[in-house]
Formats: structure tokens, sequence, C-alpha cells
């Protein structure tokens, strides 16, 4: 985060704010698509997380915390975007813009015979947790953060970061586990 | 239970995150964000953005769906709708087997703890009539301005789901909506529109043999590509959701341009309620005539009570009142086991809502935002062509 475009941007210039975009708008696209699961979803997502951190830029007191403040901003859009396809969720009619798992597998350098459980049994278990939950797992395995970041990320102390991690692992592993009876 | 080792958990986790996009969908995300921030004002509400962004939605509506809309179809019954309770019946009735229908000062209190569990994101019948968006008011609003619910104080504000999330996309004729409709909860006097209930005399809720006839006497005149699916407007139907049993694919369908939620999987069926459904056996490739194909999964979705949603679902057929949007044109070599009968999209499950006392909805109500609109209504059916690749 770049102190400096943060507050040029609170104070409305646009162009910072652009700049602001352009630097995280790849990162957002990713959490979003782990935790949506859907490339079109995660697009939608993400420019609304963009549109309501402008629109709401200026309630923001201390933009040293940004990240925490608009990581939030993520998860709610997220949320909403499910909210949004809770009931159909199952009906992908625009299947062509959403890779499969084995397509999106490519290029991550992941050896697909060396996952145990099936990419759809993982996702069908992952979409059945919170959205927070969702989003933790993503910061600390996809993005690969130490937990100290990822608490002051979501503004929670570390030894908060590590009781959810398990919880989430545990939900996780329950959800997994109902899915295979 | 067993927990998935870090290396396993972190493999899935970056699979579905994918690779860091490229150039060029970062530049076009950046694009489009650039072009929706160009029309939010700093510090503005949401309700105005979402005029703002109302263009975006609508060029996303282009490329997902085609809507189609045909004005009233008359549809033939075919012993007719099962009779549901009335506005009048007393409110707060929590028995599942008599559909809900919400009177308007019923939907009032509902809405004014729209934000709340258990109302949020709940779908409800109400027997009230819509309003279209005022939009001499709000001049180049449409689409994207709500409508309202007509007699609303404080105003319920009426959405059209996107196109981009949902398949179903009606709208809200000039004249309105007359009632029943189907609505779906989304916060304080705030409703999201899935449609007017069809029906005819003083019912809402439909056996399935009655929906299955009166889908059949639908018009099928619209142009059909192969890569595509026709829906028709959303209907209340009392039945039976059952489940295939297990993984089930004894025939190949092609590779391509399936339609992704009606191939080989794991079943869903709708069945009708004097009947005993246990599950489609494994092996089988007929299912009786007067059973529903929804798309995969969709009994592990519904099954569970969305009154407690974290419930593990059986196996048993669960009855109850379902949203069905039945597909009136598909591709059968493209939907396994969809030949024999008909298809339909389970959309959401009917349960009762409770009603809140005045006192509790009322110090929860906003402060209306909208003047009153114009009414007379026409019942209109809305119809869509959804891509199905």
């Amino acid at each position: 985060m770049n102190r400096e475009l943060v507050e040029a941007a609170r104070r409305g210039d646009r162009d910072a704010f652009d700049a602001l975009v352009r630097q995280e708008v790849a990162g957002v696209y990713r959490t979003a698509l782990a935790i949506l699961g859907s490339a079109a979803d995660a697009e939608e997502a993400t420019q609304d997380a963009f549109v309501s951190a402008w629109r709401n830029l200026r309630s923001l007191r201390e933009p040293e915390r940004f990240d925490a403040w608009f990581g939030r901003i993520v998860v709610n859009a997220c949320r909403m975007a499910l909210r949004h396809r809770r009931s159909v969720r199952e009906i992908r009619i625009a299947a062509d813009e959403a890779p499969s798992p084995a397509e999106r597998i490519v290029g991550t350098g992941i050896d697909p015979e060396a996952i145990a459980i099936g990419a759809d049994a993982f996702d069908r278990a992952f979409e059945q947790l919170s959205v927070e939950d969702r989003h933790l797992l993503t910061v600390v395995y996809a993005e690969d953060r130490p937990l100290e970041e990822v608490g002051r990320l979501l503004a929670i102390p570390v030894g908060t970061v590590k009781s959810r991690l398990s919880r989430a692992r545990t939900a996780l592993a329950n959800a997994i586990d109902r899915g295979s009876r | 239970m067993k927990e998935l080792d870090e290396a396993t958990l972190r493999d899935h986790v970056r699979r579905r995150a994918g690779e860091t996009p490229d150039r060029g969908v970062a530049d076009r995300l950046a694009a489009a964000v650039q072009t929706r921030v160009g029309e939010v004002r700093q510090g503005s509400t949401p309700l105005s953005a979402g005029w703002a962004i109302a263009p975006m939605r609508a060029r996303l509506a282009l490329t997902a769906a085609l809507v189609v809309a045909i004005s009233l179809i008359a549809v033939p019954l075919a012993g007719g709708p099962l009779p549901s309770a009335s506005s009048s019946a007393p409110p707060s009735s929590a028995d599942p087997s008599v559909l809900q229908e919400l009177s308007l000062s019923e939907l009032q209190r509902v809405v004014a703890l729209g934000d709340t569990q258990p109302y949020v994101d709940r779908i409800v019948v109400a027997d009230v009539d819509v309003a279209p968006p005022p939009a001499e008011a709000i001049p180049g609003c449409i689409p994207g301005c709500p409508g309202s619910v007509v007699g609303s104080s404080p105003r319920i504000m009426v959405y059209t789901p996107s196109a981009d999330t949902d398949i179903l996309r009606p709208t809200i004729p000039d004249a309105g909506l007359g009632g029943p409709v189907i609505l779906r909860i989304q916060g304080v006097n705030e409703v999201e529109l899935i449609g007017a209930a069809p029906m005819d005399v003083g019912g809402v809720a439909w056996p399935v043999r009655s929906f299955i006839t009166a889908v059949d006497r639908m018009p099928r005149t619209m142009e059909f590509a192969p890569n595509r699916f026709t829906v028709g407007p959303a209907f209340v139907v009392d039945t039976k959701l059952a489940s295939g049993a297990g993984y089930f694919c004894t025939l190949e369908t092609p590779s391509e341009q399936r339609i992704a939620e009606f191939q080989c999987g794991v079943t869903g069926w709708l069945a009708p309620v004097d009947v005993e459904p246990t599950t489609i056996l494994d092996g089988s490739s007929g299912h009786p005539a007067d059973w529903v194909r929804v798309q995969n999964g969709a009994y592990q979705h519904f099954a569970a009570a969305e009154s407690s949603p974290d419930a593990t679902p059986g196996t048993e057929p669960v009855r109850g009142f379902y949203v069905v949007i039945p597909v009136l044109k598909y591709n059968a070599t493209m939907c396994f086991q969809c030949d024999a009968g008909a298809v339909a999209i389970l959309y959401g499950r009917l349960e009762p809502v409770p009603i809140p006392s005045g006192s509790a909805a009322c110090s929860r109500a906003m402060p209306a935002m909208i003047s009153a609109s114009s009414r007379g209504f026409d019942h209109m059916t809305q119809w869509l062509v959804g891509r199905s690749t």
C-alpha cells in the first residue's frame, strides 16, 4: 500500500485512485476468485469493491490502515456477490467465462495428480465456508502471507488469526467429510 | 474427520485463485473500475451509485442473456393450482404445509427488519402490486431504477436482478405488475423481484402434474440455437425434492456446449407429493413422466431448511414449496436424462417467515425515498433466452 496514494485519493485525487487501482486490482481479483470460484463473479466483486472504496474513502480516518479497511470492503463485495447468486449457484450459464478447476490449475505449477482430494470435492467443501473463513484461508495460503501480516491485514491479534485459522480448517475438514459420505 | 495437510490446502486454494491475471485482464478490470468510478461521486450514497452502475450491468446483461418479453400468456390449467393460504390468514403461521402469502402490512413489517436474520435473503410470496420506477422523477435512470410496492409506507423498493448473476431477469412493465409476486428480501425496505407468480382462481402453489401440463402448453415459438436454452417465468410448485443416488452417469454427453448442471452428476428431481419417491436408481436411464428434472446438486443445495441452513440434508425426499423456472427449450443431446420429461431450474425454497410485531418493525422502518407512482396493472410474463455453454 502506498500511503501517499491513499491520502491523495482520500482528498479526491482521481489520478491517485486510478494508480491505486492499477496497483491492487490483480491481487484483489485473485482473492475474489478464490473466495467465489467464478471469474464473472470475481470481476464484479472486484469492481464493486473499488467503487465502494472510492465512494467511502473520505471516511477512512487512518490511511495507514487502508489494507485492513479495503480488505473488509472486498469481503463484503464477495458476500454480496454470493447473495446474488446463492440460489442459482448450481447454474452456470456462462461457464465459458469461468475456467474449470482443471483449466485453472494450468500455469500454477501444481501437479494435479499430487492433490489428494479432488478439485470438485474441495470446491464444494470450500464453498460451504463463510466468506470470512474463505478470505482467511486465501490470504494465508494463496497469498502466502505470514500470520503477523495477516493479523495486520485483518486488524486482529496474531493469536486470533491462529484460532480463526484453526476453526476454518476444521470447518473445511468437516465439510469435506460430509461431502465424502 | 481428517484435516488436509498444509501443502494440499495451499495447492487447492492457489488453484482456486488461479494464476496472476495477465496484463490484459488486469487492464480491462482497471479500466472498468475507472469508468464506474468516473460516474460516482466520492462520498455519494450507494443508492445514487446504483444509478451510476446501471449501464455497466446493462452491458453485462446484454452479453449474458437476451431478454425477450412476450405479452400476456394465458396458461391453461390442468387440475389448477392448489389453494393457498389467503393473505387474511393469521400472521406468523409457521405451518410449512401451507404456503405463506404475505399481505402488504405483513410484508411491510417483515422488510422493516430486512437486513437481519431470519429475513435477509429469504424468498417470499406477497399479495402486493409493484409500481414501475418513476422515470419522470429521475430522468435516464432506467434500467437500474427500483420500482416500489404500491401502497407501502415507508416505501418498499423493488429491484430487478442483475443479469450477470441470475438467469432470471424479470422487468417491471410500464403499467406495473399485479400481485401476487415472488420477492427476495434484500435489506431494510428493499426487495428483489423474482417475478409475478403465475396463478388462476385463488391459488399460487402448483402441483407437479399441473405445472408440467401448463408448461407443456406454453408456446415454444422462439428461435432456438444449440447453445441456448429458453426458460419461462418462475412458478411456485408444491412438490417433493428428491435426489439421484450418488454420481450417476451411464451415457456419454457431448464434450462441448453442455448444459453444465444437467449433464452427468448427482441428479435432482421434483416428484408429485402423492408418490413416494426414494431415489433414482443408478443405471436407470428413465424416470416417471410426472417427475421434473432439476439441476444437479439441487437436493444437496435446497434440502436443508433455510431456517436451519447448517443442517446436513439426509436422503429422504423433502416436501415443500419451491420456486421453479421451467426450461422450455433445450438441446436434449446436451442434457442427459432430460429427454423423457419436464426440465426446470430449481431457484429457491419457500418457507414461512415469522411476522414481527408492528412495534418491532416500526422501530426499524426508514423514511420513504421516492414518491408514489402510477398504478393499473397487467399480468406480464417475462421470458428469456440464456446461454447454456
